[in-house]
């Protein structure tokens, strides 16, 4: 599903250049769940960020489902995220102004499914992830478990090939973390493609596959499966 | 989508209220004053382009060559000979003012000023809503009398005004039509009309009329399409009987939509000119405010973008394209300008009746005006664009990669504009304060300024022609004379005299008729006449320059002249000046004495060449000067002795202070108008820094946490928080005022006397901005700099 090869990623502020990423190759194979783990710095967000297609990379390949889309234009990235790539992020990002309901409805509005499909959609997934009876609260209402898997339920209401993840337990406890893992692993068990950088071990034990960064190259890849 | 994107800005509205307010207040105020302004500068622009066939419509004035006079009237056979003459033009209409008249009902006199004589074409070239009768059958009868809705209920309240009998002098009328009071943009703002067959009727008044020799009649023709208004002018003149007459006359015709500013006629009492100058500064003020009001909410929306950075992040991330983003921002603007619009439209409402005195233009309810929605329309439209699209644009572009740190670190590198904004903001309102600084004291001066003569406890009343018809100049030099002594028994009147107008604003002039020793002929000064008896240079206090004034009782002196300074300079009269020979108005006689200069109109006009006269033949207004806290007593007198004299007629008077007032009613009324509006920029501009300087503090909080524990008192928070913005408001002081500088230098060349543009001014001006920026700022800075450093760490 996704093959990346000689991947490189630098910034530059005035004076320093710092590369992200140096001539990084992997793949990642449909269905597989990954962590890519490393120090800070490692470039992981970077990694993240280029397969969200929510930036590009300076050189190198980045093939998804076999399409070369490192140079995609901003509006055929934007498509492409939308009808594939799901997020869950570490601090949730829920929009404040939103219900849980209209959050998780989002995704659906940008792809133009029409009003009746999107409630019944919405209403499917809030009861998978057992919070439908939250609908009408906002994200501030709900405690950090919930709103996490309000952010799960919008990463996958368009039923997307492929869910990147960013430590979507950093800000959980323990019981809580271990419910969004459980998720994780339900939804790569249904067949969805997940990618997940973490920092915990523990997290990244639910995963098949292990990739380890530092300096913007991998290191090391422990296959758990 | 939308339902989303509108519940989003709602939520977000309610859960930012400080900001939404300072946004929604200051936008809503800003289009107010706009939306006031844009309907006064429509009324101005629209004057009576309402009447049929308004842009085929002219009428003839009449230029006097050989005495300098422009008239906008022509005598009563042009009209009906130009028709004849020239087939280019469809139909005429007269209208004839009737000077002061008196309805007679019951057994009361009502002085009616706004009446004319209009004749029977009248009506197919202005429109009218009649409420009773009509224009076909109101001519049937030659004494129907046509009044406006609230003068008929002025005289006859829920009575029925149709049949009602009216007299004037000793005619009675007999009200046939009631029309809607005249629209405020029409020049014809008569309550009164009556019928020009009426007053032909009368045979003197026929004779009087019916010839080349007097100009009574506003004439007005309308043209057939294509026809040239030139080639009508210029063949006008044909019609006129060739006459040994030295007076030449030439004609124009000036188009009825251009009336409103015409401007250069001798004689334009009735009709206050309007200014174009005005229109243009009060257009120009109503982009000002509706500018500064956005900018407003550009620049609040603008400093909390990197807030919705995260919502702009999630929504590109989720799938959310440019487009989408850009039109939920429009949207959203559209939806504060809306609630805006919702406010302002009750805000016109409220400050309607203000505004009308403000303006003294009877506005009716704009809202019920097809104009009016398309002006808000185009509000709301332009107030969405200015407001939305930098926002949208801003907002829309935004890169959401750093949405993944959980925290957004984006810069938004706007802060550049958004000073440039504020610097806009406060550019105008600097420019406005310099301006109204100016304004007041031109307006100061004007009031203050003495004009060379006495003006106060002054009022005067003029004497019916019909009194003094057939007397000699001897007899009625007598009954002034008796006048006088009668009012003089009274102890409240300390002084009284006669003359033929007002010092005020002397409108009698003449080119031509002066002649002197060594004066070259082809110079034909226009030279302002008065006829004063003898008593005028004391109870007006004029002071000579040198000679004497009129003796009482000298007869010779009935022959002799007194010049004004400027007069004598002008016409370079021999020296000695006394006694040199000087003729005018056909009289001969020596020139007795000079009086200094003094102001005879407003101080638009340069001091001009004046000649006092001493022939009571021009004389018909009496001048009472009362003891100080005695004018009820002195005003008493005069009705009893006027009650006496025309018992028939209502005793009409007028102080001289407020004749003088009358001078500067326009330049006052824009004053006021600048005064009121240069108070709302500044208020929206404050609001705006308000909104901007809490900002910078809650953006701020964490480092004046840091500073706070580190030993920074109050103080040095306050100066921290407040240079910033004291620095945009200096530069703005220093863009403002050369403009406003070379503005005012402009405004003040239509008076030929004003006050100096000193460097106080603007000294003043800006630090005036500076305090009120000062006390705008220094409210939120001193409520940042005061609190609890622990909270606003622990916040970060």
């Amino acid at each position: 599903m996704i093959k990346i090869s000689e991947l490189q990623k630098s910034y530059r502020t005035e004076e320093v250049e710092t590369i992200a990423l140096n001539r990084l190759s992997f793949e990642v194979k449909e269905g597989e769940f990954v962590s890519v783990m490393g120090p800070s710095g490692c470039g992981k967000s970077t990694l993240l960020n280029i397969l969200g297609l929510l930036d590009d990379p300076d050189g190198g390949s980045f093939l998804f489902n076999g399409t070369e889309v490192a140079h995609f234009n901003e509006r055929k990235r934007a498509d492409l995220r939308k009808r594939n790539i799901g997020f869950v992020f570490q601090s949730f990002n829920l929009i404040d102004e939103l219900t849980v309901f209209e959050n998780v409805e989002l995704p659906l509005i940008y792809l133009g499914v029409k009003g009746p499909e999107r409630k019944q959609r919405v209403e499917v997934v809030l009861d998978k992830m057992q919070i439908m009876h939250r609908r009408n609260h906002y994200p501030q209402q709900l405690s950090g478990g919930q709103q996490q898997r309000v952010a799960v339920a919008r990463a996958v209401v368009n039923n997307p090939k492929l869910i990147l993840a960013d430590e979507p337990t950093g800000n959980l406890d323990s019981s809580n973390g271990n419910e969004v893992m459980q998720l994780l692993t339900d939804l790569n068990e249904q067949g969805t493609t997940i990618v997940m950088v973490t920092h915990s071990e523990h997290d990244a034990r639910y995963s098949h596959r292990i990739i380890r960064m530092l300096d913007g190259q991998t290191v090391t890849e422990n296959i758990l499966v | 989508m939308i339902k989303n994107f509108l519940q989003t800005a709602w939520r977000r509205l309610w859960q930012y209220r400080s900001a939404s307010f300072l946004s929604i207040a200051g936008l809503s105020i800003g289009m107010t004053s706009a939306l006031l302004i844009f309907l006064w500068v429509q009324n101005e622009m629209s004057y009576d382009s309402y009447n049929p066939q308004a842009d085929r419509t002219y009428r003839i004035t009449a230029y006097l060559t050989n005495v300098k006079w422009v008239w906008a009237t022509v005598p009563l056979p042009t009209a009906a000979a130009v028709q004849q003459k020239m087939p280019e033009i469809e139909k005429t209409t007269n209208i004839r003012g009737t000077g002061n008249i008196a309805f007679h009902i019951g057994n009361e006199y009502f002085p009616e000023k706004k009446c004319a004589y209009i004749d029977s074409n009248w009506f197919d070239f202005f429109h009218y809503d009649f409420l009773e009768g009509n224009p076909k059958n109101f001519f049937n009868d030659p004494f129907s009398i046509l009044l406006t809705e609230s003068t008929a209920k002025k005289y006859f309240g829920s009575r029925e005004a149709i049949g009602q009998a009216i007299q004037i002098d000793t005619i009675n009328y007999r009200v046939a039509a009631v029309v809607k009071d005249n629209p405020a943009n029409s020049s014809f703002q008569f309550d009164v009309l009556i019928s020009l067959q009426s007053y032909l009727s009368n045979p003197a008044a026929f004779k009087n009329d019916a010839t080349y020799n007097n100009y009574n009649y506003r004439t007005f023709l309308r043209l057939r399409p294509g026809a040239n208004p030139k080639k009508v002018a210029a063949g006008i003149a044909g019609v006129f009987p060739q006459s040994g007459n030295a007076t030449k006359t030439t004609f124009d015709l000036i188009s009825l939509k251009d009336m409103h500013f015409e401007t250069g006629l001798t004689n334009q009492n009735d009709i206050q000119p309007a200014s174009i100058k005005s229109v243009y500064i009060f257009s120009v003020l109503g982009v000002f405010l509706l500018v500064i009001a956005c900018i407003n909410y550009v620049n609040l929306t603008t400093a909390r973008a990197s807030r919705r950075a995260k919502e702009v992040s999630i929504r590109k991330v989720i799938g959310a394209g440019k487009a989408s983003l850009f039109s939920q921002f429009i949207l959203e603007s559209l939806l504060v300008s809306l609630i805006s619009l919702i406010i302002t439209i009750i805000l016109v409402r409220l400050s309607l009746p203000l505004f009308r005195q403000l303006t003294e233009k009877n506005f009716t309810d704009p809202l019920l005006h097809l104009f009016t929605w398309k002006l808000i329309g185009l509000t709301l439209l332009a107030a969405t664009l200015l407001n939305g699209i930098y926002p949208a644009l801003m907002l829309a572009s935004f890169k959401p990669l750093s949405v993944f740190k959980g925290l957004n670190v984006l810069k938004v590198k706007d802060a550049w504009l958004r000073k440039g904004l504020v610097v806009l903001q406060f550019t105008f309102s600097v420019l406005l304060i310099i301006s109204t600084i100016i304004i007041q004291r031109q307006m100061n001066y004007i009031q203050s300024l003495d004009p060379g003569y006495s003006r106060s406890q002054l009022f005067s009343f003029t004497l019916p022609w019909s009194i003094s018809k057939g007397k000699s100049e001897t007899e009625r030099e007598s009954m002034f004379s008796d006048v006088r002594h009668e009012l003089l028994k009274y102890t409240s009147v300390a002084g009284a005299t006669a003359a033929s107008q007002s010092i005020v604003n002397l409108q009698s002039s003449n080119a031509g008729s002066a002649d002197w020793d060594g004066h070259d002929t082809s110079f034909r000064p226009t030279v302002f006449q008065l006829s004063a008896d003898p008593y005028y240079k004391d109870v007006l206090q004029i002071q000579l320059a040198q000679g004497r004034w009129f003796q009482p009782d000298s007869k010779l002196d009935q022959h002799n002249f007194v010049l004004n300074e400027t007069a004598i300079k002008d016409f370079k009269i021999h020296t000695p000046v006394l006694g040199q020979r000087f003729t005018f108005q056909g009289d001969t006689g020596q020139i007795i004495g000079v009086v200094k200069d003094f102001h005879f109109a407003s101080l638009h006009k340069r001091i001009g060449d004046m000649v006092f006269m001493n022939n009571p033949g021009w004389r018909n207004t009496i001048f009472v000067k009362t003891q100080a806290g005695k004018t009820p007593q002195a005003l008493a007198a005069a009705k009893a002795l006027w009650q006496r004299l025309a018992p028939d007629k209502p005793f009409e008077y007028i102080f001289q202070d407020e004749q003088f007032d009358q001078l500067y009613k326009d330049d006052r009324r824009l004053s006021t108008m600048i005064w009121v509006f240069s108070v709302i920029a500044i208020f929206i501009s404050c609001l705006g820094l308000f909104g901007l300087a809490a900002f910078a503090a809650e953006q701020r909080t964490k480092e004046i946490g840091i500073r706070k524990v580190l030993g920074a008192t109050v103080g040095n928070l306050v100066t921290l928080l407040s240079t910033d913005f004291l620095r945009l408001v200096l530069l703005s002081i220093l863009i403002a005022s050369p403009v406003a500088g070379w503005l005012m230098h402009q405004w003040l060349q239509d008076f030929a006397y004003h006050v100096p543009l000193s460097a106080w001014i603007f000294l003043l001006a800006g630090s005036m901005a500076l305090l009120i920026a000062i006390l705008t700022i220094s409210f939120q800075a001193l409520k940042a700099a005061r609190s609890n450093p622990v909270k606003n760490l622990r916040t970060e």
